[in-house]
């Protein structure tokens, strides 16, 4: 949520990544530290998190379908609405498989490609249910 | 305590507790017992009451059936309110007539008297009080001389054991004969009839020996009990009995020197030995061994494993022939079968040869593999173990061996370096090297079941290792990922104690790669599960809760807007045949169309000709309260029936009976949103759990795998300042 953080002792300065008009200082031990890489450093670097891009990929796909999915409730497209949910459950899964790091090599590949198809598949249905 | 309100009373109460006093023959005393005032006061008084002449022969004891310690200074506060306490002779009046009994007293006089004295010296203070009036030399030479017998001697035994306990007098003023009777005690095999508590507190004096003595006392009791003699102990039907003697054999093997451990520890796991700590110990009951016994039989597991520490801690020796001999015997029994041995091998010879089948048996340095075992832990013990799979399961090795190295693909399991990661996993799992620890209980039975249990446990192990690979699909890339399963395989099957290594390798058949994903997977939902109630979640929820409520309420009102099929009833709540109705909602949600229908088509809201303004509804009425469900006993639905009671003059209620349930549901919930109230149906209740679950999922994303406390942190004290330096290098 926030990111760009120097410390005093048990404090951190951070803002809000979505706005970085929003600033604020946070207790550190409400803070988990993760690892990223900072660009273009200075007054306008940005951290960008050091995880797997496929981990990254399916957390803005779900954020994005969860806006579709939501639209699909209020709009009572029962069929659309059950099966983005399996998927978008079945993504979440898959990302956390990934992110908990006990998966061989070959299993990471295979997860990976189950995932792109998935979101591809999503892409696909979602677009052609919007245009339609 | 806060002193605001005048409690003086109870504040003065604090030093007074309110006790019971008794003594023999004599009326019990309920008194104010001064925690201020010295002991010697309160005693005077209680002997004044009693009409005892001499106070300083008296003192308070506690009698409580399994504490009955002298009152002192030091544990006086012990007494609260309700205690009570017994008036007895003083611990140096008592232990003056102890002794005097003991010297002028007849046999009979003896033996009460040393009864009561192995009561009496659980207790530090009157302990103390024995020995500085020399008891303990009188009780010693009683012991030493060897003439007592019977009670007497089993009593003096456990009162020696009680008074040595509290550390007063040091275990090297023991003397060559009082060590030789006691032991003698110990070898006495004969007598059957022997006193249970003379062996126990025989065994446990030596013991306390050994542990406490100096190195001369130690080759003592080494010298005078033989371990064939402590073994037939283990065959008593006396646990405590049993319990001692594996004590004193584990003292033994302690503080012997590494020579010494490796011809105690051969002894000990013999199979004659092994049999018999497994039958009269393991066997009989593996779910009721004691929490002392199972720490002994942890103790000499843990002593004799320690003996693999030596190996396991040295590298190999570039000069070690033997072990380069070792090596070779690898090679040679995975690739040379009978037919080509010995004609061939000096072509084989060749070094280019061999450096192959060294990089077929997995080695990181295929060149020279003795650099595989230059790795502390395990060094040599990874070579050890390897060389015994080959020569006892011949079989088994030359399949792992062959399956691996004949793979194309990169799937192969490397026999060598997943050898030397797994001795190094299984001396850290058993903690080799590491003293025994004072209270661990933790033994497994299985082991007393081998000549060479490591080993053996290693064989199962690599075999295990190459199933999970396989099962895996493993690359060398995921050697760890591989070996962080196969150490929760181990551990989980190793917790259930198996009592065999045949049950072993069975827990391990079913704990297979798919089974510890299930495991791990069971774990992280009870996490989540938990997670859930915890307090930022169930704040986040709260936080949620009513964008999602709004989402519920618009899919109602388009439910309505889209209108509804009703079948018509009659206002008595008959259902009335082929009869339809429609009603639906204005897209602008402010009125209500209705009118009769057919069977199927969906008639539009131009063709409803009745009109209901929504401002018109003054509330919404279900079930049996609905006017046209007022007649009981017909064949009425009324969960099923809703009405809207009206503000018109015309028509005081609108009634309905829906479908089914979900019908019922969406429309109660579209008027109850209508009107400003809260839906209550089960739709609305497990809509909302799916949406939020999944809203709370997708706002917790970056959050995966940390684990979220139950109760938020506290939060410091604010920053002195907020100067935030931006401090750039």
């Amino acid at each position: 949520m926030s990111s760009a953080a120097r410390f005093k002792p048990g404090w951190y300065r951070g803002f809000c990544t979505k706005n970085r008009s929003i600033k604020g200082i946070f207790p550190c031990s409400y803070v988990y530290v993760k690892p990223c890489k900072i660009e273009n450093e200075g007054l306008f670097e940005t951290a960008v998190p050091l995880e797997d891009p496929a981990v990254r990929e399916v957390a803005l796909v779900l954020r994005e379908w969860n806006l579709i999915w939501k639209n699909a409730y209020v709009d009572r497209e029962t069929y659309k609405f059950t099966i983005l949910r399996k998927v978008m459950w079945e993504l979440l899964d898959w990302r956390r498989q990934l992110l908990m790091g006990t998966l061989t090599q070959d299993q990471t590949k295979e997860l990976k490609l189950r995932i792109t198809s998935k979101i591809d598949w999503g892409n696909r249905y979602n677009v052609c249910l919007v245009s339609k | 305590m806060n002193s605001k309100q005048p409690k003086m009373p109870a504040l003065k109460d604090a030093n007074i507790v309110k006790i019971a006093v008794e003594m023999d023959d004599q009326v019990p005393q309920l008194i104010e017992f001064n925690q201020k005032q010295p002991l010697a006061a309160t005693i005077l008084e209680l002997c004044n009451a009693w009409d005892l002449p001499d106070a300083s022969l008296y003192a308070l004891q506690f009698s409580e059936n399994n504490y009955q310690n002298y009152i002192t200074e030091k544990n006086r506060n012990e007494i609260k309110n309700g205690s009570v306490l017994k008036l007895t002779f003083s611990p140096s009046k008592t232990a003056h007539d102890i002794l005097h009994k003991l010297n002028t007293g007849t046999n009979e006089e003896k033996v009460q008297a040393l009864q009561k004295l192995s009561k009496l010296s659980i207790d530090t203070t009157f302990a103390h009080e024995f020995i500085s009036k020399q008891g303990l030399q009188l009780i010693v030479s009683m012991i030493e001389g060897g003439k007592c017998k019977g009670a007497v001697l089993a009593y003096s035994l456990v009162s020696f054991v009680e008074l040595m306990y509290h550390g007063i007098v040091f275990w090297d003023i023991l003397e060559c004969p009082f060590i030789q009777t006691v032991a003698s005690y110990v070898n006495n095999q004969s007598a059957d009839a022997q006193d249970h508590k003379i062996v126990q507190a025989s065994l446990s004096i030596l013991e306390s020996i050994v542990l406490n003595g100096n190195a001369k006392k130690y080759e003592l009791v080494e010298k005078e009990v033989t371990f064939p003699n402590l073994v037939a102990h283990l065959h008593n039907s006396n646990p405590v009995v049993q319990q001692n003697a594996m004590a004193l054999i584990n003292a033994l093997f302690l503080k012997a020197d590494l020579a010494k451990r490796r011809a105690v520890s051969a002894t000990l796991c013999s199979k004659q030995v092994r049999n018999i700590i497994l039958s009269n110990i393991i066997q009989p009951s593996t779910e009721q061994i004691g929490a002392e016994m199972a720490h002994q039989l942890y103790v000499l597991q843990t002593l004799s494993l320690s003996l693999l520490e030596q190996r396991m801690n040295s590298k190999m020796d570039p000069q070690d022939q033997d072990a380069h001999e070792k090596i070779k015997e690898l090679r040679k029994i995975a690739f040379e079968t009978d037919s080509n041995a010995g004609n061939d091998s000096a072509v084989r010879r060749q070094l280019g040869v061999f450096a192959k089948d060294y990089k077929k048996l997995g080695f990181k340095c295929d060149i020279n593999p003795a650099q595989d075992f230059m790795e502390t832990p395990p060094g040599m013990l990874a070579l050890d173990c390897m060389v015994y799979f080959a020569r006892t399961h011949t079989e088994s090795y030359t399949k792992v061996v062959l399956e691996n190295s004949c793979r194309a693909d990169e799937h192969e399991c490397p026999f060598g370096r997943t050898s030397v990661e797994l001795v190094r996993l299984l001396c850290e799992i058993l903690r080799i090297g590491e003293q025994p620890s004072e209270q661990a209980t933790t033994f497994h039975p299985m082991f007393f079941t081998h000549d060479h249990p490591f080993y053996e446990f290693y064989c199962i192990c690599i075999v295990l290792l190459n199933k999970t690979w396989k099962e895996m699909r493993a690359t060398i890339e995921d050697f760890v990922k591989v070996f962080s399963v196969v150490r929760e395989q181990i551990t989980r099957a190793l917790a259930c104690q198996p009592t065999s290594m045949e049950k072993f390798k069975a827990k391990l058949q079913l704990l297979t790669y798919s089974e510890i994903t299930n495991l791990w997977q069971q774990e992280r939902t009870t996490r989540e599960e938990w997670e859930s109630h915890a307090q930022p979640i169930v704040e986040l929820k709260e936080i949620i809760m009513p964008e999602i409520l709004d989402l519920i309420q618009r899919n109602r009102i388009g439910y309505l807007v889209e209108g509804t099929r009703f079948t018509k009833y009659s206002p008595r709540g008959q259902r009335v045949k082929d009869k339809f109705w429609y009603v639906c909602l204005s897209p602008n949600h402010k009125v209500f169309h209705y009118g009769d229908c057919d069977e199927k088509s969906v008639p539009t809201i131009e063709e409803l000709p009745n009109k209901l303004d929504v401002v018109d509804i003054k509330a919404l009425i279900t079930g049996k309260d609905c006017p046209h469900m007022r007649d009981k006993g017909r064949k009425t639905t009324p969960q099923l029936a809703f009405s809207l009671s009206l503000d018109s003059v015309e028509m005081t209620t609108l009634d309905f009976v829906a479908p089914d349930d979900q019908v019922y549901g969406y429309w109660t919930d579209g008027i109850n949103a209508l009107l400003g109230n809260k839906m209550t149906s089960k739709e609305t209740e497990n809509d909302l759990d799916t949406l939020l679950s999944m809203e709370i999922k997708l706002r917790l994303l970056d959050a995966e795998g940390i684990i979220i406390p139950q109760e938020p942190p506290p939060v410091p004290a604010d920053p002195p300042n907020y100067d935030f330096c931006h401090d750039m290098k």
